[in-house]
């Protein structure tokens, strides 16, 4: 069987090696993770500036890979996100999303599961497979080991699966 | 955290040799075959223990559709309206932010840079600007160093007449007084020409002023140019005196002077008390020469000559220096 470094290993993208995105890509980005996890179109639009204005003064200075990218974004988002969390409704289920094309039976599975889950789940997933960054930048993101992060993301999909029939 | 660390010892202590893996543990390694990153062995096993349990399918399934579920929301678009919004905004913190930075500057820095400004504005300015045509700003400014240049000619000529009359009166006090006066006086006037050549100075008897009256012959007075040469050379007399009291009598020379319409030639005034004598710097009408020399006689014997000087008076003015000490 595979051991965690194994894993990690094979898990590490090319992200790492290839140059980063254009600021631009990340505009949109930062606004489907705020409008994800805050449920909020006001809230989602000030945490996205915000992210987007600390990204602009960080990555002027320097040029960074794709890896180290997504590590800035992670680490700054996940600050945000807290602080503004506390102003997100506690009810989600009148969320009327006018900014974004989306599937409305997806939206309000999402909407279930993250009313029921852990939030270092649905973040995980958010980042990992709604956003396309690579675990091992997460993990570095988050400070934690490329191990905690796939365990996070199966149990976090589990769960989404389970609201799916709910 | 618990939790998370037995998988990670559970993944670890998998036997290779397993031929089935329990229901937890498949479950457990859904996101690992989903991307593929099973080695061939253990796919293999994950596929069996998939296969053979309802329950782990029941959850495959919803897995699965959860990784679906996931596509969806990530393959979602944000409206243009909202991402032109979102740039505008990002541009507009950019530009505060700098406002910011500048209101947080402290005053004094503040005020040093706007003056630093200001001044190299207005040095700029004076620099580049084309002042030569502007015509009238260029001529005051010609006009202007004229003057000050004239100033300091004239001064610097003061000057050279104050030290010249210095080193021919110590040249005249080394010699006897009953003697010729120096060589000087001889040397500079034979750069005169022949109608204008200095007279030589007469022997004065020093001692007795009375005495002194009659002895002192002056030449040069009595031989003082009467034409005009067709090329005009500058001269100076230039008079030695030495007397008694010599306030009282620097006064009344002055006063003298200025009645017989005699002025200031130099810079200084009439009668200029310095070194231990008076200096008087003067022109007067040429016909005032025998009354002021007849003046002079009065207080003491009068040594006179008659020296090439740079300056070339006037018609009918001469110039006049003369030096009196204490006796």
């Amino acid at each position: 069987m595979t051991t965690e470094s194994e894993v990690a290993g094979k898990y590490s993208s090319q992200a790492s090696q290839s140059n980063g995105h254009s600021f631009e890509a990340y505009i949109e980005k930062a606004y489907l993770f705020f409008l994800l996890s805050l449920l909020d179109e006001n809230l989602a639009k000030e945490a996205s500036e915000k992210l987007l204005f600390k990204l602009s003064q960080k990555w002027k200075k320097q040029k960074l890979s794709l890896s180290e990218q997504q590590t800035d974004f992670v680490s700054i988002s996940k600050v945000i996100w807290r602080q503004k969390k506390k102003k997100s409704p506690k009810i989600f289920s009148d969320l009327n999303v006018s900014t974004v094309k989306i599937d409305v039976n997806f939206l309000s599975q999402w909407m279930r599961f993250c009313k029921l889950t852990n939030e270092n789940h649905f973040m995980v997933i958010l980042w990992s497979q709604i956003l396309s960054f690579s675990e091992e930048s997460i993990a570095k993101g988050l400070e934690q080991t490329t191990g905690t992060i796939y365990y996070r993301l199966s149990v976090g999909l589990k769960e989404l699966g389970d609201c799916s029939e709910s | 955290m618990n939790l998370e660390k037995d998988v990670k010892i559970t993944i670890q202590r998998h036997p290779v040799e397993q031929k089935l893996m329990s229901d937890f543990l498949c479950e457990s390694f859904f996101y690992e075959y989903h991307k593929g990153c099973l080695s061939k062995k253990d796919r293999l096993v994950f596929e069996k223990s998939l296969e053979s349990s309802q329950k782990v399918k029941e959850q495959y399934s919803k897995f699965q559709k959860s990784i679906k579920c996931c596509e969806v929301l990530g393959s979602a678009r944000v409206a243009e309206k909202t991402l032109v919004a979102l740039k505008e905004t990002l541009k507009k913190k950019q530009v505060s932010q700098l406002k910011t930075l500048w209101e947080k500057t402290p005053e004094t820095v503040k005020i040093l840079l706007q003056s630093m400004t200001v001044a190299l504005t207005a040095a700029f300015f004076v620099v580049y600007f084309p002042w030569p045509d502007l015509g009238f700003l260029a001529s005051e400014k010609t006009d202007q160093s004229v003057e000050l240049a004239r100033l300091s000619v004239e001064l610097d000529d003061e000057e050279r007449d104050f030290q010249e009359t210095m080193k021919v009166a110590h040249n005249e006090s080394r010699n006897s007084p009953e003697e010729e006066s120096p060589s000087v006086s001889s040397k500079k006037s034979a750069d005169l020409k022949s109608e204008n050549k200095p007279q030589v100075s007469q022997p004065v008897k020093a001692t007795k002023s009375a005495k002194a009256e009659k002895t002192v012959q002056t030449t040069a007075a009595k031989e003082k140019p009467k034409t005009t040469p067709a090329v005009r050379e500058g001269y100076v007399y230039r008079a030695f005196m030495d007397v008694e009291k010599i306030d009282q009598k620097a006064e009344s020379i002055a006063q003298k002077i200025k009645s017989m319409g005699g002025t200031k030639a130099g810079k200084v005034e009439l009668g200029w008390k310095t070194k231990g004598g008076r200096y008087f710097h003067f022109s007067l009408d040429q016909n005032k020469y025998d009354e002021i020399l007849s003046f002079l006689k009065e207080f003491a014997p009068v040594r006179i000559s008659k020296d090439a000087h740079r300056r070339i008076m006037p018609e009918g003015k001469e110039r006049f220096i003369l030096w009196i000490e204490n006796k």
